[in-house]
């Protein structure tokens, strides 16, 4: 599994990168949306794990972005999120998110969560 | 009520709660736990000398509030190095500064469930020390349950 891995932080970028390769991922990370879609010209990804608030762009306006050109079956995407008001995540919904992980998690959570995810299928 | 109605009358957390939030995302992502510390007197970071590390993070909307953060350089370093899964001597000035905006922000997002904020976050800021902060604050100082003397600062204020 190929796995893009987009957060400003770079204890998140760690914590989710260590987590997806104890799977046996192969995990490539960028630090804002603009790097993400320079990483997304570049290669395939079987799914994208974004961040919402960044300095350079929102995860919303990334997985809106990446939908002109891939469906969920091509790419699936996951946001990773502290934000959890209905309203927010009916937005990210609409923008082409697949599913939620909800911060604070452990990383026995974020494997459950992804390994489910990417078992779902297209 | 609407939901906005019950937003301005949420009440702030109070200090022992801001401590519940604060443990519950250190004891999931890093497996530390904190409570209110019994002996620590009341502090403002941005005044402490040295090595005090502030975040501050706005949460806008109908009831504007914000988040604050802080921890002395020790705690900093002995988070950031749960966080990064590197020793504590390997924790650098960007690195505690990024474990300090990230917590700001998973705290920040538990203050808003637990205050039913329907409103956005905001980015996290770093204030540099000796940097006057405006606001009147409702703090805790807050030290680990298990482990050395260290301190963590969490505050919010809607003034």
């Amino acid at each position: 599994m190929q796995a893009l891995v987009v957060d400003d932080s770079a204890a998140m970028r760690r914590i989710l990168q260590r987590a997806l390769e104890q799977l046996g991922w192969s995990v490539s990370t960028a630090s804002g949306t603009v790097e993400a879609m320079l990483r997304l010209q570049e290669n395939v990804f079987d799914v994208l794990v974004t961040d919402w608030h960044m300095p350079d762009g929102t995860g919303v306006d990334l997985a809106r972005h990446v939908r002109e050109t891939r469906s969920s079956a091509q790419l699936k995407i996951v946001m990773v999120t502290s934000e959890s008001t209905h309203e927010a995540l009916t937005t990210a919904l609409g923008s082409g998110v697949d599913d939620f992980i909800m911060k604070p998690f452990d990383t026995a959570t974020i494997q459950e969560r992804m390994t489910e995810v990417m078992a779902e299928g297209g | 009520m609407t939901a906005t109605e019950s937003a301005h009358h949420s009440p702030l957390p109070t200090p022992t709660a801001l401590a519940a939030l604060v443990s519950r995302v250190t004891e999931t992502m890093i497996g530390m736990a904190f409570s209110v510390s019994p002996s620590a007197k009341e502090l403002v970071p941005w005044q402490q000398d040295p090595g005090w590390r502030t975040v501050l993070l706005p949460i806008g909307g109908a009831r504007p509030v914000t988040v604050a953060v802080a921890a002395d350089e020790a705690t900093g370093k002995a988070i950031g190095g749960r966080m990064f899964s590197c020793p504590d001597s390997e924790v650098d000035e960007e690195m505690l500064l990024d474990t300090l905006r990230e917590l700001a922000n998973i705290i920040a997002g538990q203050v808003k469930s637990a205050m039913s904020l329907d409103q956005a976050l905001g980015l996290p800021k770093v204030v540099p020390p000796g940097t006057a902060v405006e606001g009147l604050w409702r703090s805790a100082v807050l030290q680990p349950d298990h482990g050395r003397e260290q301190l963590f600062w969490v505050a919010i204020t809607d003034r």
